[in-house]
């Protein structure tokens, strides 16, 4: 490495230190954040297992300018551990001094990325195939399309009102395409002109989460270039973390002319223009579980109910925690791709099993990775006889 | 040079893991770190030399009394911590020593028939409240941190908090009888089973508000509380000086004594009732709950209030049927600390007054000009204030520039409870909330002398010989 990338390399670790430390002067470590934090929940105890004894952790490894291998690679664990629920934000906001705690873990993963420490081992590999074939699951482009088997789905063209963009996770899990396939046929109900992406890459959202900006950026630049080429105006995710990328960590001037949304929110709508009216009486106990990306980081907390309470038949119950203080699943963050030995339950099994005490028979989401987390938690709780997990799409699709 | 001897970490691990199951030991550097700092740190980062050899998290009075005999006979520092958020320096140490962390010592058995409650230390106070509002009983403790701290330290305070004293009285009022383990190892049984209370010398005393010197509290016996029916009100005015006043008719009119009286500024009500939805109120305001057996009681109680709090003429004094609206006026009481906070891009400063009822009106002046005549306060401007009006008690709060050096930050802490213990001294007064001790221990030998801080250090020595126990509390 040249001297110029040396200390080129130094001023953006040293920047990365100064805006963490920054951030981090709002925290009085009063710790109204933690019993908020799912992540401490399922510890077995540590204060430095969640919220703001986390970001402690990375404050004073910067501050000692710690270079102990082991030391940083215990704060890797506790950094990259985080499912980024924001739930620790929103207890700082309403409770205490509005710390960005999130900013500075994001930060502080950056920077472990630059001391290469970062990110978890499991993740490496996302990364690379990230980087590889514009996916975090080394998927061929061929892999991708092949959800679209049987289906008359067009690319998307000037000539074509929304871009339904898929994301990476329904064309690789099985279990997952049938969201995509739901929604596919939810919005030709409805008569929308709608394309997909030809060569479409991920967002970019496990990259930011992992702490890999340059990546993120280069990901960012090809989107933007495409949405451009292409002349997208709008948008709709399949994926809440997708849509949240989009939406506010892409540039805003570039994003500016496309106007994008969760397909749960596009479906809302159509709902209540009655372009899309569900037949099938559905008599089932259901219960929805808020996915942070759209709940916590976008206030969409009524438009999925809305569409729920519009089928025929169904008793939406709800979480003891739900909406804002709704629990995640556990997969935010970048955390699909890494396991923690030091958690001693799964928060996606602690959400079945309370599902389960309600009397509910399904629970719905409406994020491919709260599906796969949900799904793994009913096999945990041994109730797959009993409770079944949909996705809104596909739900809503079986209910047409 | 420190009394206590300088050990290895890794040597003390060792020995008490022949004692101790090696889940209850945290060597982790983080964790240790988390276990060492306090609401203040903003002001004073810790060194490397204070972060503590190791955190224990017992799981029974066994391990506890373990791990003391093993301290008290190789003479090591023990801090006990719950939740760590003691707002006068009591969770902040300045030796070398193992952390007692007590949030596994958390039993619960609610024994009706008995009538009372024993449940452990290390309980948040919320979940104690929460398991009781189940089965219908009230909890006396009602901190601002409720949903973090932890209810052993609110014992060892003997705080009921943000309560009216005369009406709810203090934890003290409400405990049978404990178990502690002494700093020597010993266990020791206090108190009765029976809801009579122990008649002369009762060793449940020492340790509830012993701002754990003597031992460390390891189970609790609560008499239960059946839950009440509640009634409200409020009153606005221009002016806080007649709010003042009317809380001391309150007092001299024998009125009912709420269970809650909260008074907020002009500048702190408007910004929290703002955030809340609530019409701008045009100045400060008090606000109070009243409970009862009956509504009718709770509601007589109130009307009661609100006839003596007229006598003021306030702008406005009412009681208040609608319960959303109460909800919201009780969370813009609730939210005032960290919107005011946020307003201001800073970190808080909060002290506590305490006055008498003759010196209320005085009192309330000298806290809204508590900067005055002190640098780094004046710097800021006067202070927000609100606080528990009822229980004589205001919380003076100093929004502090983030981006002020950490030196400076200090220097606002340092002014802010010289000035407080001037104006406690001043009325006779003394905390009433937090600690007697940590940072506020030159307070205390002013206002007591230093033969009552020697006895106290007697008293500690006699439970605690080598003076392992929270020794930096006595500071």
């Amino acid at each position: 490495m040249s001297e110029g990338h040396e200390m080129q390399d130094q001023d953006t670790k040293e920047q990365l230190k100064k805006d963490i430390l920054d951030i981090l002067a709002y925290c009085i470590n009063c710790r109204f954040c933690l019993p908020s934090c799912p992540r401490f929940d399922i510890t077995t105890g540590d204060i430095s297992q969640g919220a703001s004894g986390i970001t402690r952790a990375l404050y004073y490894a910067i501050k000692w300018r710690v270079t102990d291998k082991g030391i940083l690679t215990e704060l890797r664990d506790v950094l990259y551990s985080c499912m980024t629920c924001k739930n620790c934000e929103i207890a700082c906001k309403n409770l205490s001094t509005g710390t960005k705690l999130i900013d500075a873990i994001e930060r502080g993963r950056e920077l472990l990325i630059e001391e290469m420490i970062g990110p978890m081992p499991e993740q490496k590999r996302a990364l690379e195939s990230l980087y590889n074939y514009g996916n975090p699951y080394g998927m061929s482009s061929l892999k991708r399309k092949s959800w679209l088997k049987g289906l008359n789905v067009t690319s998307f063209s000037k000539e074509v009102e929304v871009l339904f963009y898929v994301g990476c996770t329904a064309p690789n899990d099985f279990n997952v395409q049938n969201i995509a396939k739901g929604l596919v046929q939810l919005l030709e109900k409805a008569q929308i002109r709608f394309g997909i992406l030809e060569d479409e890459i991920c967002c970019g959202y496990p990259s930011l989460k992992m702490g890999e900006r340059g990546l993120f950026e280069e990901i960012c630049e090809k989107n933007l270039k495409q949405f451009k080429s292409l002349g997208v105006k709008r948008m709709v995710t399949l994926s809440p973390h997708c849509f949240d990328t989009f939406l506010s960590r892409y540039p805003q001037e570039a994003m500016k002319e496309i106007k994008v949304q969760h397909y749960s929110q596009f479906l809302a709508d159509l709902i209540n223009e009655k372009r899309i009216v569900f037949q099938k009486n559905t008599a089932k106990k259901v219960m929805y579980q808020d996915s942070c990306y759209l709940g916590r980081y976008n206030n969409i907390y009524d438009e999925p109910r809305r569409i729920l309470k519009s089928i025929p038949g169904l008793e939406l119950l709800e979480f003891r925690k739900c909406k804002a203080d709704s629990l995640c699943c556990g997969g935010g963050g970048g955390r699909m791709w890494a396991d923690f030995d030091t958690e001693v339950d799964r928060l996606a099994h602690m959400r079945v099993k309370e599902a389960c005490e309600m009397g509910a028979e399904i629970i719905v989401t409406a994020c491919p990775w709260c599906l796969i987390n949900m799904v793994d938690g009913v096999k945990l709780a041994n109730v797959e006889d009993s409770m079944k997990i949909r996705d809104l799409a596909e739900f809503c699709a079986d209910a047409l | 040079m420190s009394e206590y001897p300088e050990y290895d970490p890794g040597s003390i691990y060792e020995d008490l893991r022949k004692v101790l199951p090696e889940e209850v030991l945290s060597r982790s550097l983080f964790e240790r770190i988390n276990n060492a700092l306090d609401p203040y740190t903003f002001a004073s980062d810790i060194s490397q030399e204070e972060v503590p050899y190791l955190v224990v998290r017992p799981r029974s009075t066994v391990e506890v009394s373990e791990l003391m005999k093993y301290a008290h006979s190789n003479r090591i520092p023990v801090f006990v911590r719950g939740s760590g958020t003691s707002l006068q320096g009591a969770s902040r140490y300045f030796h070398k020593g193992i952390v007692l962390n007590v949030s596994k010592l958390n039993h619960l058995d609610i024994m009706k028939d008995y009538g009372f409650v024993e449940f452990g230390p290390g309980h948040r106070v919320l979940h104690v409240k929460e398991q009781l509002e189940k089965e219908g009983y009230f909890l006396p403790l009602v901190p601002g941190s409720i949903r973090v701290a932890s209810i052993g330290g609110i014992i060892s305070n003997n705080t009921t908090a943000h309560a009216v004293d005369s009406c709810m009285g203090k934890p003290r009022d409400y405990i049978l009888g404990l178990e502690a383990v002494l700093p020597t190892g010993e266990v020791l049984q206090t108190g009765t089973k029976s809801l009579r209370r122990a008649a002369g010398t009762d060793l449940t005393h020492y340790f509830v508000g012993g701002d754990g010197l003597l031992g460390i509290i390891t189970s609790i016996r609560m008499r239960l509380l059946p839950g009440f029916k509640n009634a409200y009100g409020v009153a606005f005015s221009d002016d806080p000086i007649p709010l003042a006043r009317a809380v001391q008719r309150v007092y001299l009119e024998k009125a009912p004594p709420p269970l809650f009286l909260e008074f907020l500024d002009k500048r702190v009500a408007q910004i929290s009732f703002e955030i809340q939805g609530l019409p701008s109120p045009p100045g400060p305001l008090i606000m109070f709950h009243a409970i009862g057996q009956t509504e009718e009681e709770a509601t007589f109680k109130i009307n009661q209030l609100v006839k003596v709090i007229n006598k003021e003429s306030p702008i406005e004094a009412k009681r208040i049927d609608d319960l959303d609206e109460w909800r919201k006026i009780w969370l813009a009481r609730e939210s005032a600390l960290p919107f005011i906070c946020q307003a201001g891009k800073g970190v808080f400063g909060l002290s506590e007054i305490v006055s008498t009822v003759p010196s209320l009106v005085d009192c309330l002046k000298d806290a809204m000009n508590m900067s005055k005549g002190m640098p780094t306060l004046e710097k800021i401007g006067k202070p927000y204030l609100f606080g528990h009006i009822g229980a004589l008690t205001f919380h003076p709060v100093f929004i502090i520039p983030v981006d002020w050096p950490p030196e400076e930050k200090g220097k606002v802490l340092d002014e802010m409870f010289l000035r407080e213990a001037e104006i406690n001294t001043k009325y006779g007064t003394c905390g009433g909330e937090w600690g007697q001790f940590a940072r506020r221990t030159p307070f205390y030998i002013k206002r007591y002398g230093e033969k009552a801080f020697q006895l106290v250090r007697e008293v500690k020595k006699v439970f605690d010989p080598n003076n392992i126990l929270n020794p930096d509390v006595l500071r």
